[in-house]
């Protein structure tokens, strides 16, 4: 029977785990009773949890460095590179097999005498710069670096410049409304001259 | 000028959400390479079965050639696999097989079980020639031409859809190039 340990990863993780798992005892389990194997899952990661030590080295690696500014720059570094196959993680947690390898290899340059920007080099030129979790300043990354603050500004610019014109248009209102108040003053006068004229005759009238 | 003040702030909603519906569409675990236009990493590697000579990358200038990443621990290459021999029986392209991270025996038998496309079938059992090539899964393909610069890189097996309309006719735009 084919020896079907995972050395590597696929890149279709559903086929291999389907075909793994088509022979694999907890699948029938689970078919046949769901909330028990839920319940004693839940129980073992507590249990893993609750034992499991706050230092652990990266992905139960230990690894060991003469100079202890080789092992601090190690962990560093580690943080700051992104699991290509579990993206979501950095080469510090992840357990992917490539992540070992990277891991090798850049204790290997770490260990020779390399600096930083030499091993995101290395990493970059071979993964592209979706492997550093802070993406090195250049013209392909520039929109991703300034675009934020280039929105904000633009945010800011509309606030100020409507702000700006709803106080002037204010102004302007105003000053019409003191003008309609004049008008309004003068209308009702003359109305006013007019309906005291026909009351004064209307009354007048009843008089006689 | 005003209306087009006003319309503005929606102008701005529509290109980003624009954007963002295309990101939506975008699968992050097909990293485009680096590698395209760029020289193929040089490398040298055992051949399988070990009785024969070493293969030096550098041998491969001159002529097109296919370079595909597999193991036999790899769900997927199973299904890609006939892909890989429908290429082989169509074209005299020279296919490299690169066996990753894998056992040399399990490499053998399941190539006798399934078909053995390759024109060269190397070992990697450290993963060291993947890691030059920015490998993270397998399977990867490769196209590299005359020159020696990647073309071409496919993540994930090759589809029989893949190899009609992106593989043969660049094999054959790749074929007519000067050297």
């Amino acid at each position: 029977m084919q020896n079907l340990t995972l050395k590597g990863c696929c890149h279709s993780q559903e086929a291999c785990q389907r075909h793994l798992l088509s022979t694999n005892l907890i699948v029938r389990l689970v078919h046949m009773n769901p909330s028990f194997v839920v319940s004693f899952l839940l129980l073992l990661v507590v249990a893993v949890v609750a034992f499991t030590p706050l230092n652990a080295k990266a992905a139960d690696e230990v690894v060991n460095f003469e100079e202890p500014a080789h092992k601090e720059m190690y962990q560093a570094l580690l943080k700051e590179y992104r699991c290509l196959k579990c993206q979501n993680q950095n080469l510090w947690d992840s357990n992917a097999s490539l992540a070992g390898d990277l891991r090798r290899e850049i204790k290997g340059q770490i260990v020779a005498g390399k600096s930083k920007s030499d091993i995101d080099d290395y990493l970059v030129s071979r993964y592209g710069e979706f492997v550093l979790y802070r993406p090195r300043l250049n013209t392909k990354t520039a929109i991703l670096w300034i675009g934020p603050f280039v929105l904000l500004f633009a945010g800011l610019a509309t606030v100020f410049f409507m702000a700006h014109r709803k106080s002037k248009s204010a102004a302007d209102d105003a000053s019409y409304e003191a003008a309609d108040d004049a008008c309004d003053d003068r209308a009702v006068s003359e109305d006013e001259l007019q309906f005291t004229d026909k009351l004064a005759k209307a009354r007048a009238l009843l008089k006689e | 000028m005003n209306i087009a003040l006003k319309l503005l702030p929606l102008g701005i909603f529509v290109v980003i959400a624009g954007f963002l519906y295309k990101g939506l569409a975008l699968d992050p675990s097909k990293l485009p390479s680096p590698l395209i236009d760029k020289i193929a990493p040089a490398f040298s590697a055992d051949r399988l079965p070990a009785a024969e000579d070493q293969f030096d990358s550098q041998s491969m200038i001159g002529q097109v050639w296919v370079l595909n990443i597999w193991a036999s621990w790899c769900a997927p290459c199973v299904e890609e696999h006939p892909v890989l021999n429908s290429l082989a029986a169509q074209r005299e392209v020279a296919l490299v097989g690169l066996n990753y991270k894998d056992v040399p025996e399990d490499a053998l038998n399941w190539l006798d079980r399934l078909g053995d496309p390759f024109s060269y079938l190397l070992d990697d059992q450290q993963g060291e020639v993947g890691l030059d090539w920015g490998v993270y899964g397998v399977p990867e393909t490769f196209i590299i031409d005359k020159k020696g610069k990647v073309r071409f890189k496919h993540v994930g097996p090759l589809a029989p859809e893949d190899l009609e309309n992106i593989v043969l006719p660049l094999l054959d735009e790749l074929a007519v190039e000067a050297a």
